[in-house]
């Protein structure tokens, strides 16, 4: 018997470098976005911090709480009668804090939307409403300058700092010590207080209104966003600024971390949302969007990507998790209920022991249908159901080749009238000026017409071909005079530049360019 | 004639079929100075006033509701002087002030003045259905209306209120006309009522049209009367003094096709009618003319049929077809008539004598004008040529304008006409962006002979040729979409431009993002090649002392010598492909020439030719059954590549014993 037939060998060509890093392929997989319309611009996002992670969404007088799974929204709270702003859960997700235009600060019940505590001791609309760590406790701040620490059982202020003398749109607690309290405002700066001191113990000068603030894990380092710039400052520093990111065209007016801290996204008016790494602060990826940004959030378990915008637009994007990254039910629970679908399937997913001697099966190769008349020596046949059906040009430029290797390929062409020549030539013409065929593709343009260069002119649909053929090889020997020149310049650049800056050691490859 | 008050609200108006054409359309009474003309806006009648002294739009109004306009009278504001009035033929006295009377769908009818441009009074309560007619007494304080109700309603315009309304039995009133003595009216349907207004009494029924009545005008005098139908070529001239049944029509004035309007001369009873194609008809002196016929005729119970004394049409200067007469009117002075012509949406007046000095009726004028079509002549156009102020010689002064570029000015004469006596309105009917077309001629006339100096001197504007801003920031945010936006320019000046003035910090992350996409898509090649010799021929200097140049250029470099390696092959090719092609063009010459040269000789053999074809085909029928395949080969190749079919056969073959090397093998 003789040795197994050879699969056809598809040509791999090198990749070019820079273009589609992992990263890129990574948020590209937050597909399929789902637009939602709001009745007026949608001012904030939070994400539950419990699973399934639904969010809140606050537009116009209302805050929604979308549901993950179904990407609508289950629950609606519209116990404000002014614009509401900065719905955020708390730690647990039961609880639901919002502010509104009035001043007024209300805390819900998610469940039952049940309005459980009111506070109305501000005067002008409160943007930041958040929970402390402790879960007792709410800070709020708003446009009458002050930011105030609230204690939710007694529904009373405990603090009030009235160090800023503009707007606050922007606040943080620190996850780590939920004694500090970070407030970014309109008036430039970014205040820490300590709810010990029950002072501000730390000023930092953003330089520009602003609009977002964020805290690492560690309470070490504060990211702010205003005007088109984003800083990141060093806290154990005493507010020293680490970077400035200066990648936005318009004002940045939302932050988020993804679930582990290691991507920075960033919304703007610009339409656009930049991630930044967070190790050396460079973009990784842009995601645009049909209307400017005022508010993004990226779902704790990386699974959801939620863009405000200012045109009241929702945008719900999902990447569908693989099956290693969620969680194996055997590990969540084990206990099988008996009687239940899953104790009847038990045992069905066992693997064995790593010493276990396994029969393995052998898998059939499936072959292509152009492998399959290869492995008949129908090369003419083989050609045609490469073309036939939808393969990529790689696979018809590969079987090309092998046919060559074979001497097989005037036997493949041949013998053909104008209808079944017609895809090849198509095929050629559509694909002689790539370069990375074009070598091959011309070697079979040759062969074709010594083939049939007596018979030409006969059919209009070839020679149809044959013209438009003609004229892309003339188009793209202008254009390789013109490479040629370019080269040129660039050979004389090489010359002139590695005179005096050339890194030791790397030798020029104009040489052995000029003789190929 | 004119023994009586000259004022006579002589109106006339009437539904045209025409399509885009005019819906209703008046001249102003005797002096003519106006011409009203409804026309079909976009979701309303406008009512577009015409100043027939130079053509251009006196008023716009259309209804604010979106009423349809069924019928429009000139009249003389109520709140006029009657004293005034009385002495109009005294150039001394103020002129009365003009207003129209518009009938409108819903039955109401509303006064429109000239003076102040909007409805002045509105005459509601008499009709329910639409208003057909409307009259207007000469003092314009009574007027009478008649309605798809059929009910005769007389006004008191001053109070807007109405005096008395009477039912017309038996048929649909369409037509009104008060006498001059303003004591008898004339309501006509398909028959004619004489109705006394005094006490609202049938005097007379004159029944003769077929067809709706679609003009009716009282003589001067009152003592007949005249009146057109429609699909009709008649012109009925009635008694309205007889008596007797069988006196009551006077004469018969017919023309050669259907009438869509008449008109009849105060000053010595000349009728003319405008035919469906446009084209002016008249007869002089109708009244006595047919009076004298009625005494000669009187007796055979017949009235005289006279065919027309004259007619005016007016024929297009390229191919002689007649461009249509809108509307025409009697002038005070005798023996001229106005016309307006061309279409609704530009009427052009012209004054015609159709008496000739020695006062002999010309019998036929052909004025040869220019067929104006530079306008759109659709409803679209409307509005805007409503706003350009139309004027008569718009286009005839254009056109002589372009040669005589020296003048500052155009030439403002009027081009040749068959007649001298055209309208004066031609003089000042200059558009405002006509006179500026010309003063721009005349200035860049006058720079060409000016020195390059001065124009150097000039302040350029500048220029939005470059992309600068919007590549930095492209580049500057990673936006992909903006990078894509600038890079799709090809014009080389933009590209020149745009790199020239990228800050150099930008030069390497742009040539970066070029030859990736370059070497990505290597069909875009040409266009990014642009960009890329541009970057790399302005910035070369800065290019030159960048560290790792070579390595950041490396790739693009050796990707460029790739491409470049299979140059020799590629000019090759373009060699052989140019040998194939010409030939093919030879082959196909020479089988033209071949058929053209020997046709009647080729038939007679191929017919010997075809017949032998048929034997072979025969013969081969029979003996290739057995090789299906390459009988459906063939098949395939109909008589196209014939030189093949060796090579076909012989590739079977191999196919075939390849195959059985196969088997062997696997076995």
């Amino acid at each position: 018997m003789s040795t197994d037939f050879q699969k056809l060998a598809v040509k791999r060509y090198p990749k070019v470098i820079g273009r589609k890093s992992e990263e890129y392929r990574y948020w590209r997989k937050f597909k399929s976005p789902i637009l939602a319309k709001e009745y007026a611009s949608v001012t904030s996002v939070h994400f539950s911090p419990v699973a399934p992670h639904d969010f809140a969404v606050t537009a116009s007088a209302r805050v929604q709480i979308y549901s993950a799974k179904t990407h609508t929204a289950k629950k609606t709270i519209s116990r404000f009668k002014d614009t509401a702003y900065g719905a955020t859960f708390r730690n647990d997700g039961k609880l639901i804090v919002a502010g509104d235009a009035t001043g007024l600060v209300q805390v819900f019940d998610v469940g039952s939307r049940a309005i459980l505590r009111t506070f109305r001791e501000h005067t002008h609309p409160v943007h930041v409403t958040k929970f402390l760590p402790n879960n007792t406790q709410i800070m709020t701040a708003g446009d009458d300058k002050i930011v105030k620490v609230w204690d939710i059982p007694s529904e009373t202020a405990i603090t009030t700092f009235r160090d800023h003398t503009d707007y606050i749109r922007s606040g943080s607690i620190s996850p780590d010590d939920p004694n500090l309290i970070l407030s970014g405002s309109y008036d430039r700066s970014i205040k820490l207080f300590d709810l010990r001191a029950n002072s501000c113990v730390m000023t930092m000068d953003h330089h520009d209104p602003v609009e977002d603030l964020l805290m690492f894990p560690g309470g070490g380092v504060v990211v702010s966003a205003g005007g088109t710039n984003i800083k990141v400052w060093d806290l154990f520093a005493g507010g020293r600024p680490m970077q400035v990111l200066s990648n936005h065209q318009k004002t940045v007016t939302s932050l988020c971390f993804d679930g582990n801290y290691t991507r920075l996204l960033a919304g703007s008016l610009d339409q656009h949302v930049k991630i930044y790494n967070v190790q050396d602060y460079k973009v990784v990826h842009s995601v645009k969007y049909p209307a400017p940004i005022l508010s993004v959030a990226l779902s704790p378990d990386d699974t959801h990507l939620v863009t405000g915008m200012a045109n009241g637009l929702l945008s719900i994007r999902q990447r569908q998790l693989k099956a290693a990254e969620t969680p194996s039910k055997k590990d969540t629970d084990d206990y099988l209920r008996t009687g239940s679908y899953r104790f009847f399937i038990r045992g069905q997913t066992y693997t064995g022991n790593s010493d276990d001697f396994t029969v393995e099966s052998k898998r059939k190769r499936r072959l292509a249908d152009y492998d399959r008349l290869l492995k008949k020596f129908e090369y003419g046949n083989a050609l045609d159901a490469a073309l036939r059906s939808s393969h990529p040009p790689v696979i018809i430029v590969s079987l090309l080749q092998e046919l060559i290797h074979r001497d097989g390929l005037s036997q493949a062409l041949s013998g053909r009238d104008d209808i079944s020549l017609e895809p090849i030539v198509y095929f050629i013409v559509k694909h002689v000026d790539n370069p990375k065929y074009s070598n091959l593709l011309i070697d079979v343009t040759e062969c074709i017409l010594e083939l049939y260069a007596s018979v030409l002119g006969q059919s209009p649909l070839v020679d149809d071909l044959i013209t438009r053929l003609q004229t892309k090889v003339n188009k793209e020997v202008l254009f390789q005079k013109d490479l040629q020149q370019v080269l040129g310049s660039i050979e004389m650049l090489f010359a002139k530049s590695t005179g005096h800056a050339a890194p030791p050691g790397y030798t020029p490859e104009i040489p052995n360019g000029i003789v190929a | 004639m004119g023994r009586k008050p000259q004022y006579k609200p002589k109106v006339d108006s009437e539904a045209l079929s025409k399509p885009n054409d005019a819906v209703l359309l008046a001249f102003d009474n005797v002096p003519a100075e106006n011409f009203a003309l409804v026309t079909q806006g976009v979701d309303l009648h406008r009512l577009r006033i015409f100043d027939t002294q130079n053509s251009t739009v006196k008023r716009d109004f259309s209804s604010p509701q979106a009423d349809k306009f069924t019928c429009l009278r000139w009249g003389v504001s109520p709140t006029h002087e009657p004293v005034a009035k009385k002495a109009r033929s005294a150039k001394s006295s103020t002129a009365p002030s003009k207003v129209i009377a518009i009938g409108l769908q819903n039955g109401t009818i509303g006064i429109y003045s000239l003076a102040h441009g909007t409805l002045t009074a509105t005459l509601n309560g008499g009709h329910t259905a639409p208003v057909t007619d409307v009259v207007m007494s000469r003092s314009g304080k009574v007027a009478y209306s008649v309605g798809e109700d059929s009910q005769i309603v007389a006004w008191n315009v001053v109070e807007a209120s109405v005096t008395s309304k009477w039912k017309v039995e038996g048929q649909k009133i369409n037509k009104l006309a008060l006498s001059n003595d303003e004591t008898k009216l004339l309501a006509a349907g398909h028959s004619i009522q004489l109705w006394n207004l005094k006490n609202q009494s049938l005097i007379q029924t004159y029944s003769g049209h077929a067809n709706n009545v679609t003009n009716i005008i009282f003589s001067s005098d009152d003592d007949f009367f005249v009146s057109a139908a429609e699909h009709d070529r008649f012109i009925n001239v009635w008694d309205t003094t007889a008596e007797q049944k069988d006196k009551l029509l006077l004469a018969e004035l017919a023309a050669d096709n259907d009438l869509i309007h008449v008109d009849l001369s105060e000053a010595n009873d000349a009728v003319l009618a405008i035919t469906e194609e446009g084209v002016v008809h008249l007869w002089q002196n109708a009244s006595s003319a047919s009076s004298t016929a009625a005494s000669k005729l009187g007796r055979k119970k017949k009235s005289s049929v006279r065919f027309s004394e004259s007619s005016i049409r007016v024929l297009s200067d390229k191919d002689a077809s007649t461009i249509p007469i809108l509307s025409a009117t009697f002038l005070a002075q005798s023996g001229e008539v106005l016309i307006a012509r061309n279409s609704a949406i530009k009427p052009i007046f012209e004054i015609v004598r159709y008496i000739d000095d020695r006062g002999e009726i010309i019998k036929e004028i052909d004025l040869t004008r220019q067929l104006i079509s530079g306008y759109l002549i659709d409803d679209e156009a409307l509005a805007a040529n409503n706003l350009k102020a139309t004027q008569k010689a718009y286009d005839e002064s254009g056109v002589r304008v372009l040669g005589q570029v020296d003048f500052g000015f155009p030439d403002q004469t009027v081009p040749d006409g068959d007649l001298e006596d055209l309208p004066n309105g031609t003089a000042n009917g200059q558009t405002l962006e006509e006179k500026l077309q010309d003063l721009a001629m005349a200035e860049s006339a006058v720079d060409d002979t000016k020195t390059r100096k001065s124009q150097a001197r000039r302040v350029q504007t500048p220029k939005a040729n470059s992309l600068q801003q919007m590549l930095v920031q492209a580049l500057h945010s990673n936006d992909v979409q903006l990078l894509e936006a600038c890079l799709a320019h090809t014009d080389p000046d933009i590209i020149r431009n745009t790199v020239r003035r990228l800050p150099t910090a930008y030069v390497i992350p742009f040539l970066t993002q070029l030859i990736t996409k370059f070497q990505v898509k290597p069909n875009r090649g040409p266009a990014l090649l642009e960009w890329i010799k541009a970057v790399l021929l302005i910035h070369a200097a800065y290019l030159m002392t960048v560290p790792n140049l070579v390595k950041q250029l490396s790739n693009f470099y050796q990707a460029l010598d790739s491409r470049l390696s299979g140059f020799n092959k590629l000019l090759n090719l373009q060699g052989r492909l140019d040998l194939v092609q010409s030939q093919i063009a030879m082959r196909q010459q020479y089988k033209a020439e071949d058929i053209t040269n020997e046709a009647i000789n080729i038939y007679n053999e191929e017919d010997d030719v075809s017949e032998d074809e048929d034997a072979l085909a025969d013969f081969e029928d029979g003996e290739d059954e057995m090789d299906a395949d390459s009988d459906a080969d063939m098949a395939g190749i109909p008589g196209e590549m014939s030189l093949d079919e060796g090579d076909d056969e012989e590739q079977e073959d191999e196919d075939d014993e390849d195959e059985e090397d196969e088997d062997d093998l696997s076995d």
